[in-house]
């Protein structure tokens, strides 16, 4: 392999011939610095042998094992969070239809102004779904039903659409020559979002319109006081949160926890083996999310890759991703679904980006043709209408690749527990990631704040077993809904223009 | 202090060594819970009788079941006849008769319970009211009507006018017995005073030799072991225990390979499985309280294509010889490859390259392996005062290259498995059912050439019991059997999945892979039903009201 192809081999790069082969050495370049700071090691230790690999730089014979790992696409977290709710299913529906205000380390992002003067907070968003597959709903609201018309599914990581408008600059630190690598083009963006999202959408819509801030609560050693407002992003670079790919469409993932950059950092964490206090190895996928500190136990995602590459490291196998790097949506079993007279419904589920037959889509739409003679609120699935997207998304699967290879010698060692896990004071099932000082038992109630995911303010229409249209709509949010939850993503920036875990 | 109470196979109220630590158990209402739930007929005869109301008959219904409830057997009822029998094979090695009793067990779909009471839709699991036949796409069930598989060309449970409101399951274990039931039963129906009911499904089934199903197969090897115990005594469980104390394993399971888990995955009002931890969880609530010491029973009517299975290994074994890592493939062992063992039972990770009929003797090695780490030996007590037996491990197998990740057995019970459900050993307890099967129909011709007198009419009436059919059956076999990624990636169950776009999986060795695929499935649904099964004060009161 010489390297690192663009997630699902998309070929957006050919639509700019001239520039097309350093936009490929770029992402590939990108991808391979991802892989070698994985995972992060302390300093002043002795090198311990990374068990998490670049393939770019093997130059071992032996060709290595792959592996598919899976998961469902509807966020658990949803459904173990309404499953002892009166209508479990239309809660957690409408939940994973319910944009979250965005906020980094419990507070909005900030305008900042041309004299460098924190401004006011702005209303962003993202949706609540968190295991890398996203989906947004069109309704027709001219009769004031809300029916269904379509509903896009993405699995597309921002960091790739970063890449696009922005080219390798935002990724490498200053001095860094792969900084220079290649240019963005944000032209090759709003083509795309034009084809994809809508006609209606300008680059301008695209990057942010004046610089940002965020809150970094992240104490300095030298001050003892946290770091306080920090750039976040500057005028006329990439707005992952712009409102074609949040409140008015979809083109790409936008909740924190779904970057490529945090799925190396779960793949990194779970290479490490770890023991727990009776000294016996950490194998349960959720306990190892929990012991090692990595990811999030409530989703199906990081629990089951972190298990599969520590199953992995455990047989003393050396671990990467495969390339393509991307977690992907695999398929979307069509069993139980029928037009309203029982006609074949295949056809609707469209592919728009990435591969069917490889188990690698990118972006594909639930939409009827128009020749089937039926709308996509009249499809039934196990004998009901589609009223929202999460029922689509129960029957869709991810997947990932993951390839090892035996490149280290050494037994493995087991190491102690960096984090650890409390259940929530109500929702036993539910739990959260903490340091291993915290006591579960002394936590306040705001440690818990954020973790309750957001419905909309309007009630939902109830009916027993009956599921009627959703009344709400994203665009009542954009005009800044008040008294919703804060979210709090724990999302921490690097370098100023990133996001991740 | 006293010593801790020894072990005592013997006795039929102390079923179990005193464990430090051990949880205590609920006492399970052993005159309320059916007893095909727990612990189970085991009977090698059955016949199943699926009823409708009458139009406008209710009121006859309602007294032709009131006259049934007394002969409703509970579970005190057949675990008593299980512990002689127990007790008679521990004396003497082979039984000149089998003790037999007559058993009944009655369920109602929801079609049944709505004839009963006004509050049946309040029943929360979604899947039950739907009913099986809407559900039928999601399972894997074929989609065009008039397909064999569709509801349509079901024999029962497909259309409104063949699904029954009340199952029956007769059982017992001597063949007159069970034909003297069943034609009193159907004597009755048809009888005076009217019953109110019509009979529109009766099945004969029979336990097969050796305890195989149609494929040739041992079936019903590996059951979970429900925690509960049967009075207040603390040792008195109703799932024997023969785990040397010593070992930790002792706490979590009740023979090797027999997890314990606790009762509420399988009957309503007693706690449920954690999913993390494996302790016990929040109380089994199914929604109105009449719900209390009932389960949903699954049942789907299925038909083994045995001719097509046998012309696939015919078919596939000629494919992979002609590849070098193959060359020794036959068809025995591939077929052992799709199940996860040998015909006799014994299971791949203990005997990866030939049978080992000498192993369903030890019922403890049977079922001692697992795939994720190695299954250490483990110290199992048999003989009061005597010393521990030991059984001897079995190795790990991540990969798949002992028993194939598309295995049958790997896909629906993928033991300490990390699974595309989240979780692991804990949380793939919760999707475990009771089964509850037996065969149908005469078995398929042993010699080449003969025509089938059956005309393919064979197979297996799958039923099981758990409390949620969405989380339990349906995970199992909608996820798992018809799924190629799950729980693992590694293929679809080639044995009795099915799947519209055709099934594949992916023959692992060390040296390398070869990848099976079919467009046939031979394991067709011909009916079927999800009912529930009340308690027999429940059932009582439901129908009185």
């Amino acid at each position: 392999m010489d390297r690192f192809h663009p997630p699902g081999f998309l070929e957006d790069f050919a639509r700019r011939p001239g520039s097309a082969e350093d936009r490929a050495k770029g992402w590939s370049a990108i991808v391979s610095s991802w892989m070698d700071t994985m995972p992060p090691r302390c300093t002043g230790r002795r090198e311990v042998p990374s068990l998490f690999f670049n393939p770019l730089k093997d130059e071992t014979p032996d060709e290595s094992a792959s592996e598919s790992i899976a998961w469902d696409a509807f966020p658990r977290f949803l459904t173990r969070w309404f499953r002892d709710d009166d209508e479990p299913d239309k809660k957690r529906w409408l939940a994973a239809e319910t944009l979250r205000p965005l906020r980094i380390n419990g507070r909005a992002l900030r305008r900042v102004d041309e004299q460098g003067v924190l401004r006011e907070e702005l209303q962003l968003f993202y949706r609540q779904q968190d295991e890398y597959c996203e989906w947004h709903v069109d309704r027709d609201r001219r009769d004031g039903e809300g029916r269904i018309t379509r509903i896009c599914f993405s699995s597309e990581a921002p960091e790739y659409w970063e890449f696009l408008a922005g080219g390798t600059r935002p990724f490498f630190a200053a001095g860094d020559p792969r900084r220079d690598l290649v240019a963005g083009d944000l032209g090759l963006v709003e083509e795309l979002y034009r084809e994809h999202v809508s006609p209606e959408v300008s680059a301008a819509d695209l990057v942010w319109p004046f610089d940002v801030a965020f809150f970094d609560d992240e104490t300095d050693s030298r001050t003892g006081e946290p770091f306080g407002w920090r750039f976040y992003a500057r005028k006329g670079t990439y707005n992952p949160f712009n409102k074609w790919t949040t409140t008015d469409g979809i083109m790409h993932l936008t909740h924190p926890a779904n970057t490529l950059r945090g799925e190396f950092r779960v793949g990194g964490g779970a290479s490490v083996q770890r023991r727990d206090g009776n000294g016996q190895a950490v194998v349960d996928p959720e306990q190892l999310v929990c012991c090692s500190g990595f990811g999030d136990p409530n989703r199906s995602s990081d629990p089951i890759i972190g298990a599969a590459v520590n199953g992995f490291a455990r047989s003393g196998l050396s671990v990467s991703l495969a390339d393509p790097v991307g977690l992907y949506i695999s398929e979307l079993a069509l069993d139980g679904f029928s037009g309203p007279a029982g006609e074949e419904t295949a056809a609707a589920w469209q592919v728009d980006r990435g591969s069917r037959e490889d188990r690698r889509i990118l972006r594909a739409r639930f939409e009827v043709p128009e020749e089937l003679g039926f709308t996509v609120d009249q499809v039934l699935l196990d004998g009901d209408g589609i009223r929202f997207g999460g029922q689509i998304a129960d029957r869709i699967q991810m997947v990932l690749t993951g390839i090892a290879k035996q490149l280290v010698a050494e037994p493995v060692a087991l190491r102690a527990c960096i984090g650890q896990c409390c259940p929530h004071p109500e929702k036993g099932e539910i739990e959260h990631l903490f340091g291993r000082a915290v006591s579960c038992a002394d936590l306040p109630p705001e440690a818990w704040a954020e973790v309750a995911p957001v419905l909309p303010e309007a009630p939902a229409p109830s009916g027993p077993g009956e599921l009627a249209a959703a009344p709400f709509v994203a665009a009542d949010f954009a005009e800044g809904a008040a008294g919703v939850v804060t979210a709090e993503p724990e999302a921490k920036s690097g370098l100023g223009s990133q996001l991740g875990r | 202090m006293e010593p801790p109470q020894a072990f005592d196979p013997d006795s039929d109220v102390i079923t179990g060594p005193e464990i430090p630590g051990a949880p205590v158990e609920p006492v399970l209402d052993a005159d309320e819970i059916q007893g095909n739930i727990l612990p189970g007929f085991g009977s090698r005869h059955q016949v199943l009788l699926g009823l409708k109301v009458n139009e406008g008959q209710t009121a006859d219904a309602r007294s032709w079941l009131a006259r049934l409830v007394p002969s409703i057997a509970s579970l005190r009822d057949v675990n008593t006849l299980r512990n002689l029998r127990r007790s008679l094979l521990r004396r003497q090695s082979a039984l000149p008769a089998e003790p037999s009793a007559p058993w009944i067990n009655i369920a109602f779909s929801i079609g049944g319970l709505r004839f009963l009471t006004s509050d049946a839709d309040t029943v929360r699991d979604p899947s039950f009211r739907k009913g099986m036949a809407l559900l039928s796409g999601s399972l894997g069930d074929p989609a065009r009507p008039g397909q064999e598989g569709h509801p349509s060309r079901w024999i029962v449970g497909g259309t409104p006018e063949t699904t029954p409101d009340v199952l029956l399951i007769l059982g017992a274990a001597d063949a007159c017995q069970l034909r003297d039931l069943a034609g009193g039963l159907r004597r009755s129906l048809s009888g005076l005073p009217a019953s109110g009911l019509s009979v529109v499904y009766d099945q004969e089934a029979f336990v097969l030799e050796g305890e195989k199903e149609h494929f040739g197969f041992r079936d019903g090897i590996s059951q979970v072991g429900p925690r509960g115990r049967l009075s207040d005594l603390p040792l008195h469980f109703l799932t024997r225990r023969y785990i040397d104390p010593a070992d930790p394993r002792a706490l979590t399971h009740g023979k090797p390979g027999q997890p314990l888990v606790w009762p509420g995955q399988f009957v309503f009002g007693y706690a449920t499985q954690q999913d993390d931890e494996g302790g016990p969880g929040p109380i089994a609530d199914g929604g109105p309280e009449w719900m209390r010491n009932g389960s949903f029973l699954v049942f789907r009517r299925l038909r083994q294509d045995v001719a097509a299975f046998r012309a696939f290994l015919r078919e596939k074994v000629a494919e992979l010889v002609r590849n070098p890592l193959f060359a020794e493939m036959t068809e025995a062992r591939l077929a052992a490859q799709l199940v996860g063992r040998w015909p006799s039972g014994a299971p791949l990770p203990r005997s990866p390259e030939r049978d080992d009929p000498a192993m369903v003797d030890d019922s403890f090695a049977l079922n001692h392996f697992q795939f994720n780490a190695p299954a250490d030996p483990i110290a199992v007590l048999t003989e009061a005062g005597a010393p521990p037996r030991i059984v001897s491990g079995a190795p790990a197998d991540v990969l798949g290259h002992l028993c194939p990740r598309f295995a049958h057995v790997r896909k629906v019970n993928p033991r300490d498995l990390p699974t595309d459900q989240g979780g692991a050993f804990h949380q793939t307890l919760t999707f475990q059912v009771l089964r509850r099967g037996i065969p149908w129909g005469d078995p398929f011709p042993q010699e080449e050439g003969v025509a089938d007198p059956a005309d393919g009419q064979r197979g297996l009436l799958f039923l099981c019991y758990q409390t949620s059919i969405r989380g339990q059956f349906e995970v199992l076999n909608n996820k798992w059997m018809n799924r190629q990624n799950g729980p693992q990636d590694g293929g679809h169950d080639l044995l009795v999945g099915q799947n519209r776009a055709g099934r594949e999986c992916l023959l692992r060795t060390p040296g390398g892979e070869a990848s099976l695929k079919t467009m046939a499935d031979w394991v067709i649904p011909t009916g079927g039903g999800y009912f529930f099964a009340p308690s027999i004060s429940a059932l009582r009161s439901l129908i009185g009201r």
